[in-house]
């Protein structure tokens, strides 16, 4: 099983006048910004809700309420979930520049699996917080916990789908999705690591 | 995907088109024609609801609304506006002719735009339907004044209007996306980014400025949602007020300075190509655009008082250089048209006309600048209309006319645009001079001024400006309707625009004489590829 490291342009599309055609403007790349501008636009949807976090932190007295239980070790686990999640999606881009078929499949495996531990211990956060959502720590820690878990589930659905490709051999037409992957998985780490802080670290 | 190609194919062949089939297509020109009417229709209930307001402004006396009611319908106004209308206008426009201008034949992520535009039509017609539900959405209150959220619980019409507003939010990203990926990835061999078209390189800005605005304002939709269904306990005391200023509050957000930016690059190819010659500052032009760009993004570092501005949505003090980017830009046009030998058709008229009411603006703050200007009133209110709505308005119009071939099969007449200039420009004028020169210094509402004031006169004036504005709405949409409808024209490559700063062409099919596209060596491609076609 090997990447294949060249690319090919869509072919050229006729011009419909008999004669000639159009050289096909080269599309590769597309995908990479596209996907690139879409995990953006992720990220500060998330970095919204964590900012929220810490803003309403800094200026409401008595921010947590009774009865609020904020586990450090879960906390701590998310952070180092996020951080593996991150080195897990270099590993990815590595094994895409080196044409390793079997080492991107590998890390993409790892990538899934982590992913879904990290919406695992998002729900698992959420379940033992011991209040409900109707205060103000409350509502944003169910937000903030809840975008979390569901950028977990798409990273999962993202890898899922690049190591499925992989697998079957399809990776020319991956590439680009795989890196988008990478991509997203950098971000994940970046995100958990802000969670860890705003929600553990100053509580 | 269905290409021009396929397309052309199908007509020689007889085979019928079918609605279904151009509602799904892929096509860039479809895509972004379906966004821009959609778009236009939304227009006509924020104009209509504009005027129902301006009549409630004739008398004291005037209660054709509920108290209640004004509320609502001056949030209609202004969402309908500027997120139905104006933004996905400008976007639609884009997803139309900027790979056209860079001499592709497709767009770099068409499923993208498809889904955006499904996601735009769906959260459209959501967001005008949860106004007829209930007495309308209390939530949409939140994009102009905090005091909605301590409003609690959410009904059925709130619900619709929070679900419709994220699908919007969403489309906008979708759209956004696909344009700047467009203009990253499908230039042709040569061009740089000095060399990109005016209306290309806006474009890609006020895509990268929606996706980032519309990502926060997006997170602040799911915030408020979560308040709502909370019984109005999570965004509360000061902490609430801060996070409402900077993710829902409609001038907190970049996004509201995307129909400028995106206005401005239309200008500057409409006046340019319409001046036969090539630009006195091309670089200069798209720095400056630039700028206003990077600019609209310190709305997210806004000063903590605000909402408090007198020149909104100018929020934050260095935004204040807006207006001299705009002052030079305009310098710039002047000069090139008077360097050039000006065409004077109805998209010149129309980009001549759009400057006005950004001068305009640039008036009011030299006014502000020598009087006392209180915020929350009138002058404001007539300062965010002529700078922020009016003036990209007529520049979308401007581009309507200007790129009506590729965009329809057939050229606007003339004689529509002229007149539409004229109503645009007696309404501009009309709308919006009362509220400076007679009742700057009063509230928006009548019934809080001063008593014995008569402004009657002065509000008469402005419901015929609004009037006039409306006029020109239905004309201009009654005419780019007609033209879709209408069948093609033949391609007539003699009106080339032969020295415009881009490889757009007329043809609604590409560059008919060319089979390969040259390499772009210059500033003005299809200029040169001509020289190149007549000496081979």
């Amino acid at each position: 099983m090997s990447l294949t490291t060249s690319s090919t342009a869509s072919p050229a599309l006729a011009n419909g006048e008999g004669g000639g055609a159009r050289p096909a403007v080269n599309r590769l790349g597309s995908v990479v910004v596209g996907g690139s501008l879409a995990v953006l636009a992720e990220f500060l949807l998330v970095a919204c809700l964590i900012g929220a976090h810490v803003v309403a932190q800094q200026k409401t007295s008595s921010f947590i309420p009774e009865g609020a239980k904020l586990d450090d070790y879960v906390g701590g686990m998310i952070a180092m979930t996020g951080v593996l999640i991150g080195l897990t999606g270099m590993w990815v881009l590595h094994s895409l520049r080196a044409a390793d078929g079997k080492y991107a499949g590998l890390s993409l495996g790892l990538l899934s699996g982590l992913s879904v531990g990290l919406a695992a211990l998002c729900w698992w956060s959420m379940s033992s917080v011991g209040v409900g959502a109707d205060s103000t720590f409350g509502g944003l820690f169910f937000t903030v916990m809840s975008a979390t878990a569901l950028i977990g589930l798409i990273t999962v659905f993202l890898s899922g789908a690049c190591l499925f490709a992989v697998i079957e051999g399809e990776t020319v037409s991956m590439r680009e999705t795989i890196w988008v992957c990478a991509v997203q998985a950098m971000v994940v780490a970046v995100i958990c690591v802000g969670v860890w802080y705003s929600v553990w670290k100053l509580a | 995907m269905a290409t021009d190609a396929t397309l052309e194919a199908d007509q020689q062949l007889g085979r019928p088109r079918s609605f279904l089939g151009d509602l799904f297509s892929t096509d860039y020109r479809k895509l972004g024609l379906f966004v821009l009417v959609t778009s236009l229709l939304f227009a006509v209930v924020s104009l209509v609801v504009g005027e129902v307001l301006r009549a409630e402004l004739l008398t004291p006396d005037a209660n054709i609304l509920k108290a209640d009611s004004d509320g609502q319908l001056f949030n209609l106004h202004v969402s309908a506006g500027l997120y139905l209308f104006l933004i996905p206008a400008f976007l639609g426009l884009a997803t139309a002719i900027v790979p056209a201008q860079l001499g592709s034949n497709s767009s770099a992520l068409p499923r993208l735009s498809l889904f955006g535009r499904c996601c735009f039509t769906l959260g459209g017609l959501g967001l005008l339907v949860s106004y007829l539900i209930g007495g309308g959405p209390w939530s949409a209150q939140v994009l102009l004044d905090s005091r909605a959220l301590l409003g609690g619980g959410v009904g059925n019409s709130s619900e619709l209007w929070l679900v419709s507003f994220a699908l919007v939010l969403v489309a906008l990203i979708s759209l956004s996306i696909n344009l700047v990926a467009t203009v990253a990835r499908m230039k042709p061999r040569g061009v740089e980014l000095s060399k990109l078209p005016a209306f290309s390189t806006s474009s890609a800005i006020a895509g990268l400025v929606t996706i980032i605005s519309a990502a926060i304002t997006l997170g602040g939709v799911v915030l408020a949602w979560v308040h709502f269904h909370q019984g109005g306990a999570v965004l509360t005391g000061a902490a609430g007020e801060f996070i409402w200023r900077h993710t829902l509050w409609v001038y907190g957000q970049p996004m509201v300075y995307v129909p400028a930016i995106a206005g401005l690059g239309v200008l500057t190819d409409v006046l340019v190509s319409a001046s036969r010659r090539r630009s006195l500052a091309h670089n200069a032009s798209l720095v400056l655009i630039g700028v206003i760009g990077a600019l609209s993004l310190l709305a997210l570092v806004q000063t903590p008082d605000a909402t408090s501005s007198v020149f909104l949505p100018l929020t934050h003090p260095s935004q204040a250089f807006d207006l001299v980017a705009v002052g030079l830009l305009s310098l710039i046009w002047l000069a090139t048209l008077a360097a050039g030998k000006p065409r004077f058709g109805a998209a010149l008229v129309l980009g001549i006309v759009a400057t006005v009411p950004m001068v305009g603006a640039g008036l009011l703050a030299v006014k502000a600048a020598v009087s006392d200007v209180e915020s929350g009133n009138q002058f404001t209110s007539a300062f965010v209309h002529l700078f922020v709505f009016l003036g990209p308005l007529v520049g979308l119009f401007a581009g309507l006319y200007h790129w009506s071939k590729p965009l329809t099969g057939r050229f606007l007449k003339n004689g529509g645009g002229l007149l539409a200039a004229l109503l645009l420009l007696v309404g501009s004028l009309a709308g919006f001079v009362p509220s400076i020169v007679m009742t700057s210094d009063q509230p928006r509402l009548v019934g809080q001024y001063a008593d014995g004031l008569d402004t009657s006169w002065a509000h008469a004036v402005q419901f015929g400006g609004g009037l006039a504005i409306g006029l020109a709405v239905l004309l201009v949409l009654g005419a780019f309707l007609g033209a879709i409808v209408a069948k093609s024209t033949e391609d007539d490559d003699s009106k080339s625009e032969a020295f415009g700063q881009s490889l757009e062409w007329l043809a609604s099919r590409g560059p008919t004489r060319f089979d390969v596209l040259p390499e772009i060596v210059s500033e003005r491609p299809l200029a040169d590829s001509e020289l190149i076609g007549a000496k081979s």
